[in-house]
């Protein structure tokens, strides 16, 4: 799997996520749905999300030192936290690691936040 | 912490750190009760560190790695499960940043990544408790790299084994379309079809097949079939005496009224009692014992033309939403034949009611022509007196062309019997080369009339055989006047002749000849070929189709070999001997 690259905005306090899998197992799948509909489920400011595949890209995952997958990372801003497991509950996920990026109201935001929003 | 409340599981490192950090032991006392109180402390301490120990050793042995994170997902304990799981050494795995572990539900998957070994597949559990005082979250991780991997063999066989199933099925499901698809197009006879259709099902998917067609008015007609040495075949004599009514609540009717299928996977004893509640005097339906049922509707367009009702009485032969499909799909394509074979009933129908039509009209224009010859006849012969040399010539064309009329309305006649199926065979014995001079003689005033050279070639000696006269007559005198009509010069030539188990007549001529796309189209009726005199040359244009259906009814052939502006030679061949005439005379003796 390809290190894909989303771009939510170019402005300049943007959160930078990575989440890094392992192949292309139901599990991989599964987190990149997830992390796919927590980001797009519209968050309070802007965002970037890559992702890595620690069997393609191997010493990025050794530079992080990850110990497993899936693993989502908040590269930015510090301090930097990570989530390792299932991520298919947003306000657990986004509560520890971005609780900054949870909106106010639960609705889903639309927006021009989503524009660039493409996985490979 | 109380001492005295039994401590939390994973608190033995503060467990064991308390009485070092915490009040450390006084110095001595001399009080009974303060050595009795630090006797029973030291006791308790014992106790304590037992426990430790014992839970310690227990954690550190579990097969499963157990970790413990701090708030901020490092990690503070790992056991040497642990370690092995994660392929680092429990000081290197101490303070490594393992992420908050999100778990929905019980547990979930992970991919633990060993440095240099392939990815650990895990389970991961995690459980809320405290490590130094602080909240922390214990984390149980098993290996279950295996079993995955077994799943997956499994699930890939599973998947395998369906495909491979499903693969076979629609093979077997496109094979008997197919082969339905040619049998039930090879006939557009209605009962032949309905035949066939339950051949087909009886054949290829069910043990018995019962269709019922819808006859407009009173029951259904009913046909059953069974796969062949099916043991209970003959209950379906019963099953075909037990007519389905419209207006009863039985399955068949119901399915028949809404066109939806119906499928039913087990057929019960509830179920029977149920569908055969109306009407099953005999009990043939329920006696045939079905294991499992479908009945589809027949129906093309709004048209509903019936019900099939297809049976499995084989317990291991359950039918499933795939038979039905493929049920379905048979009887729409087999609805579709239905449609067309009544279409061509229909079609047929109403070609032969105006054949019939043909023959009475034109028998009733024979009757009072027949009248005009007879009596110009006896003028001419002066019996009503006589007369002058102008009446003689007036009355000698009144005949010439009254004998044409009958000529023309004989060929309508013979056609349109033909063309209703109404035309015998009689046999008698035929002299061939007497017919062929006769015919000669009959047609040789046309070719002298147009300058053409007329010629005969016979057999010496041929003698006798067995054939209708009259229809071999009427084939030749056809073929030559047709070739005499369309030859503008040059000849036309008469052969016929028997070899060896054939009689063989031929007709040549040097006319303008037949362009080959033309071909197929001269045997047709009414039709002349497409050129400067047509229409011009008279007749009816039905010479050739009737040489054709005479040709056929006598057991044999016509062909013919022509190039445009040369001329053609038509060849028919009759059978001598058993395929002969006699054997065609009793395939019609029922007309």
């Amino acid at each position: 799997m390809p290190a894909t690259t989303e771009d939510r905005t170019d402005a300049v306090a943007t959160t930078r996520f990575t989440l890094y899998v392992a192949g292309d197992s139901a599990r991989s799948q599964r987190a990149i749905r997830n992390i796919r509909q927590i980001v797009d489920s519209g968050l309070s400011g802007p965002c970037h999300l890559d992702i890595v595949d620690v069997l393609e890209s191997p010493e990025q995952a050794e530079r992080e030192r990850i110990l497993a997958t899936p693993t989502l990372l908040r590269d930015f801003p510090p301090p930097r936290r990570r989530v390792t497991g299932d991520l298919s509950n947003r306000d657990q996920v986004l509560g520890f690691i971005a609780p900054e990026l949870r909106p106010n109201t639960s609705e889903p935001r639309e927006g021009p936040r989503r524009l660039g929003s493409q996985f490979g | 912490m109380s001492e005295s409340s039994p401590p939390p599981i994973f608190e033995w490192d503060a467990l064991g750190r308390t009485p070092e950090t915490g009040a450390s032991p006084g110095p001595l006392a001399s009080t009974d009760a303060s050595i009795s109180a630090e006797s029973e402390n030291q006791v308790l301490r014992a106790a304590l560190l037992e426990s430790e120990n014992r839970f310690r050793s227990t954690v550190e042995r579990s097969v499963d790695g157990v970790v413990v994170l701090d708030g901020a997902g490092r990690v503070r304990y790992a056991n040497a499960a642990a370690e092995g799981l994660f392929g680092l050494a429990r000081a290197d795995l101490v303070g490594r940043d393992f992420g908050y572990p999100a778990v929905a539900g019980d547990a979930t998957e992970i991919d633990l990544l060993p440095p240099g070994r392939a990815p650990v597949v895990a389970d991961m559990r995690v459980a809320e408790t405290t490590w130094d005082g602080q909240p922390a979250r214990l984390v149980l991780i098993r290996d279950v790299t295996e079993r995955k991997a077994a799943e997956e063999r499994e699930r890939d066989l599973i998947r395998e084994h369906a495909a491979r199933v499903e693969a076979e099925a629609h093979s077997r499901r496109v094979e008997l379309l197919d082969r339905a698809s040619r049998s039930l197009g090879a006939t557009l006879d209605l009962e032949e079809l309905l035949r066939r259709l339950a051949e087909v099902m009886v054949d290829e998917i069910a043990d018995v097949c019962v269709i019922d067609i819808d006859d407009q008015n009173g029951p259904m007609r009913r046909l059953a079939a069974a796969r062949r040495g099916y043991p209970r075949s003959a209950l379906l004599k019963g099953l075909e005496e037990r007519p389905v009514w419209l207006g009863l609540n039985t399955a068949e009717a119901r399915v028949f009224r809404t066109g939806t299928s119906e499928l039913i996977p087990e057929v019960t004893e509830a179920w029977l009692a149920e569908a055969t509640r109306n009407d099953d005097p005999a009990g043939a339906f329920s006696s045939l014992q079905p294991c499992s049922m479908m009945m589809v509707s027949l129906y093309s367009g709004s048209l509903r033309w019936g019900v099939v009702t297809i049976m499995s009485c084989n317990p291991s032969v359950r039918f499933g939403p795939s038979d039905q499909s493929l049920a379905e799909e048979l009887m729409r394509r087999a609805a579709i034949t239905v449609e067309n074979a009544r279409l061509f009933r229909v079609a047929q129908e109403a070609s032969k009611a105006k054949s019939d039509f043909l023959a009475i009209v034109s028998h009733e224009l024979r009757t009072p022509l027949s009248a005009i010859v007879g009596y110009t006849g006896l003028l001419e012969e002066g019996i009503g007196g006589e007369l002058s040399a102008t009446q003689h010539d007036y009355l000698a064309s009144v005949r010439r062309s009254a004998e044409h009329l009958i000529r023309l309305i004989e060929q309508v006649i013979t056609f349109a019997r033909l063309e209703g199926d109404h035309e015998r065979v009689d046999v008698g014995p035929v002299d061939l080369a007497q017919l062929a001079m006769d015919v000669a003689t009959l047609t040789r005033p046309l070719a002298d009339k147009k300058r053409l050279a007329f010629s005969v070639a016979v057999p010496e000696g041929s003698g006798a055989f067995e054939s209708d006269e009259k229809k071999l007559a009427q084939i030749l005198i056809n073929l030559v006047t047709n070739a005499i009509k369309y030859t503008d010069g040059g000849e036309v030539h008469l052969a016929v002749e028997v070899v060896e188990e054939e009689v063989v007549l031929q007709v040549k001529d040097t006319g303008r000849g037949i362009p080959a796309e033309k071909v197929p189209e001269i045997f047709e009726p009414f039709r002349q070929l497409d050129h400067p005199n047509t229409r011009r040359e008279g007749g009816a244009g039905i010479g050739l189709s009737i040489v054709k259906n005479l040709t056929r009814l006598l057991g044999g052939e016509v062909g013919v070999a022509s190039r445009p502006g040369e001329g053609s030679t038509f060849t028919v061949r009759l059978p001598l001997g058993p395929r002969g005439p006699k054997a065609a005379v009793e395939e019609t003796a029922a007309d």
